[in-house]
């Protein structure tokens, strides 16, 4: 072990035992090392080391005004002792006249008030000096003690560590975005290295430690304690603490997670007989799933956020409903396969303005969870009862397989805007259909100018070639002879509804192809 | 020497300097023995050598009390007969002359009031050879001899006289009775032989405050403090201003407090501790002058000494050092004025022959 590096008085002071102590002369002087300490009496003039704290633990009456006092810290400064501590003086009671504070400053020897108890600072300071293994054993069992209970939650471990510590400690989520009350990641702080990190800033030390993720790799959360100005072997002592507060963490967060699991089970379970229409009423599942709280009656909106990606799906659990209730959405939601889904229910039909709000929320919680995973979203249709939520739950299953494949639309697609034909298009993405549609579309591939992009922009606007020509930027006569061009090297007939629609399929499945969906 | 109103300015410079910031001030009680000496004419200064006869008495006198009140309520004339009768119808001696009971401060102008009120002579010693709060601090109550008898009065018929006492029982009486006497009263005690003064008293101690008031005479604004306290015979503790002026009220003893001086050169800090007088100067919180020494504090421009009770925070001073009388090192006297007689817990201090001055200060 490497010696260590004795602490400063002003670090010294930030050890929380000690805050106690203020300094009457002001800020100078204390950037001292710190060896020990020393107990003196006011008219002592017995031998004090270099670098030691002189503590007079009582005083005669007048003697912070006296002359004794001058000549003390001359007698200390000589010594090269690091400070003079003498008991704060009470209210009403004599205190260092200005001169012997100017006294003080100009020979560099701060003279220290340590509170009413100085004996037991003494104690403290000896302790923290002489063994500082010891005052960091003795907060490690205090942690130890409390937060070995019951289970505590990310709040909980925060308070009692800020108690044991005496500084504010908050818990940060895995990308450092504080998840408690308190304060944020100081500056420098790097979320992607999952180490304990000790920032200092203005003198002011944050000590940050990793709870390491269940699975075994990443970071799952991240605990803090902002600790001012403190010695660096406290700031160790810190982190240890802090260790112990994220086996506590770890702790919360499994046990959590078994009730997920097996939530999760039971909702698997239930969600099966509902999208298979079991749940009628007079169903015996029908009970377990008014008891979890699902509501099927009334009519339903369903989405479905499928994770893009590897993902932990029952990690990111709460998340998603924390994100959810963000935006104020009320929905039941189920773990599912690829994703979440979830409704909302409401006694009416909900009207147009309610399924834009509706859509504005999700998009913003698509942007909540950015931070964890790329997600697409489906959004169904509103439908009544057990059966209506059948069916809007497979809308929004399928619109979130187009939605995979649009960022244009925030990968983010409502079946009402969608149109049914559109799910035909999903349809027609099929793994038959898709191959065939290439080939249809193959000839136009080797040929100048853009011709499939004219030909969709064409079959899109209605069949209009000036909408075409405004949406590609070209002269409508070069969109006419462009779609004349297609119909010799395809021999096909735009006048055929049968070969527009088959072109308009193939344009649609090749364009989703490029587009990159999955 | 012929004492005459040509002498009293250097006495008044000399016996304020004495005085190491007590005594009271000088400049009223000069007046008034300026005015004495016009109608008495000069008065005689004798050397204890050349009274003639040992056997002769002399009779210290001087007033004791506040001397604050001394300058509402000047002496009226005819204070100093009654205690002179009183004494010397106690002793029944015929006394050749009068000393001084303290020579630092108004007692060494007033002895000269006193001896032309008297018409005797002045014989050239004193008790204190500077100034001290309390007549046990005298040298012959220092040396363990009576004071008593010793007698109070003014010029009113008003008179107390006390006998047989130790001398801390004294002072308390004395202390006691003074307000009795409107706050100062004329003082006269047991006559001393001439024969003894060598030995209880402090010879010579006028003649030096007039050698040190006609130096002081020199004085001048812009010269260098350090060769200007040198020109005094003392050691220059620090030239600045005054910072802090605190008053210990609560405690003991009167006028206790201190005067902090931050010194120009070096930016160090001279801290005075007083109890009427200055007694102890810390440079930085190192003791380096105390009691029996004497300390003064004088206006820096104009070199007037500036005493305990009127110094305040901004004066431009200078502050030094001038070798106490040589009695007060004695062994067997220096318990009685050292720090500890005045509740400072530190040995005293005493400075040798003056350094020579160092290089002019730039300001």
């Amino acid at each position: 072990m490497t010696a260590e590096r004795a602490p400063t008085l002003r670090r010294l002071l930030g050890y929380p035992p000690l805050a106690e102590a203020v300094s009457l002369t002001g800020d100078e002087g204390l950037d001292r090392p710190v060896t020990g300490i020393v107990l003196v009496d006011a008219a002592g003039t017995g031998p004090v080391r270099p670098g030691t704290i002189a503590l007079c633990p009582a005083v005669p009456a007048g003697y912070l005004s006296s002359w004794r006092l001058d000549a003390t810290i001359r007698r200390l400064r000589d010594q090269d002792a690091a400070a003079l501590a003498v008991p704060s003086p009470r209210p009403g009671e004599e205190t260092m006249l200005d001169g012997s504070r100017r006294l003080a400053r100009h020979l560099g020897l701060p003279v220290l008030a340590v509170g009413h108890d100085p004996l037991r600072w003494a104690g403290d300071a000896a302790a923290f000096l002489y063994a500082p293994a010891v005052a960091a054993a003795e907060l490690l069992h205090r942690a130890h003690r409390s937060l070995t209970g019951a289970p505590l939650g990310p709040e909980e471990v925060a308070r009692a560590l800020g108690r044991i510590l005496e500084r504010p400690v908050a818990v940060f989520g895995p990308d450092g975005a504080p998840i408690t009350d308190g304060f944020g990641p100081p500056p420098g702080f790097d979320p992607y290295r999952p180490v304990t990190q000790t920032l200092t800033e203005h003198g002011g030390t944050t000590v940050v430690v990793p709870v390491p993720a269940a699975t075994g790799w990443g970071v799952d959360a991240w605990i803090a304690a902002a600790l001012g100005p403190v010695p660096e072997s406290w700031a160790r002592a810190v982190a240890d603490v802090l260790r112990a507060g994220t086996l506590a963490l770890q702790r919360w967060q499994a046990t959590r997670r078994v009730v997920l699991e097996r939530d999760a089970r039971l909702r698997a379970s239930l969600f099966g007989d509902l999208l298979e229409g079991r749940l009628d009423p007079g169903h015996p599942a029908r009970r377990d799933a008014s008891e979890i709280g699902w509501r099927l009656d009334g009519w339903h909106v369903a989405f479905h956020i499928a994770a893009l990606g590897e993902v932990d799906l029952l990690r990111h659990t709460d998340a998603v409903a924390a994100a959810l209730a963000a935006e104020r959405v009320d929905a039941t939601v189920v773990e599912r396969g690829d994703g979440w889904s979830g409704w909302t229910t409401a006694r009416a039909e909900p009207d147009q303005d309610a399924g834009r709000d509706l859509i504005a929320a999700l998009r913003k919680v698509r942007r909540r969870l950015a931070s964890r995973f790329d997600c697409a979203i489906g959004v169904g249709r509103a439908h009544p009862d057990a059966p209506g939520l059948t069916r809007s739950l497979a809308e929004a299953w399928d619109a979130s397989r187009i939605a995979r494949g649009r960022p244009q639309t925030g990968r983010l697609v409502h079946i009402d805007r969608l149109g049914l034909a559109q799910l035909l298009t999903a349809w027609a993405s099929s793994e038959t259909f898709a191959p065939a549609a290439a080939r249809l579309l193959e000839p136009l591939r080797s040929q100048p100018g853009d011709l499939v992009a004219t030909l969709a922009a064409y079959l899109d606007a209605g069949c209009s070639t000036a909408d075409a020509a405004a949406v590609l930027g070209v002269h409508r006569n070069t969109v006419a002879a462009r779609l004349r061009r297609v119909e010799e090297l395809l021999t096909v007939d735009l006048g055929n509804p049968d070969d527009r629609l088959a072109l308009h399929l193939a344009c649609r499945v090749t364009a989703a192809d490029r587009g990159g969906a999955g | 020497m012929r004492f005459g109103p040509a002498e009293v300015d250097d006495l008044a410079r000399g016996t304020a300097l004495l005085g190491s910031g007590g005594g009271g001030q000088t400049d009223l009680a000069a007046r008034v023995l300026r005015h004495a000496l016009t109608t008495a004419g000069p008065i005689t200064l004798l050397d204890a050598g050349d009274v003639g006869g040992d056997d002769g008495y002399v009779v210290p006198v001087g007033l004791v009390g506040a001397v604050s009140v001394f300058y509402e309520r000047l002496p009226s004339g005819g204070e100093w007969t009654p205690v002179l009768a009183a004494i010397l119808d106690r002793t029944r001696v015929a006394p050749v002359g009068v000393i001084a009971i303290e020579v630092g401060g108004v007692n060494g102008i007033v002895v000269f009031v006193a001896a032309a009120e008297l018409g005797l002579p002045v014989i050239d010693a004193d008790l204190q050879g500077r100034a001290l709060p309390r007549i046990d601090q005298m040298s012959v109550a220092a040396l363990g001899e009576p004071i008593t008898p010793l007698a109070i009065g003014d010029a009113s018929g008003r008179l107390l006289v006390l006998d047989g006492m130790p001398p801390a029982a004294a002072e308390r009486v004395v202390r006691g009775a003074l307000s009795e006497f409107g706050g100062w009263a004329a003082f006269a005690m047991r006559p001393l032989r001439v024969a003894d003064l060598d030995r209880l008293t402090i010879l010579g101690s006028l003649g030096r405050a007039l050698r040190l008031g006609a130096r002081h005479a020199a004085w001048s604004r812009s010269a260098d403090p350090h060769e200007m306290v040198a020109a005094l015979g003392g050691r220059l503790l620090g030239a600045g201003r005054v910072m802090e002026v605190v008053r210990h009220r609560a405690t003991v003893g009167f006028g206790r407090g201190s005067v902090i001086i931050k010194v120009h050169r070096g930016g160090g800090l001279l801290r005075l501790e007083m109890e009427n007088e200055y007694l102890l100067a810390l440079v930085d919180g190192r003791p380096v002058a105390s009691t029996p020494d004497i300390l003064c504090v004088v206006d820096r421009a104009t070199g007037t000494p500036v005493p305990c009770d009127t110094v305040r925070g901004g004066l431009d001073v200078v502050a030094f050092h001038l070798p106490g009388p040589a009695f007060w090192w004695r062994p067997a006297a220096t318990h009685a004025v050292g720090p500890r007689a005045f509740g400072l817990d530190i040995d005293p201090i005493r400075l040798g022959p003056p350094d020579p001055p160092d290089p002019p200060e730039r300001p």
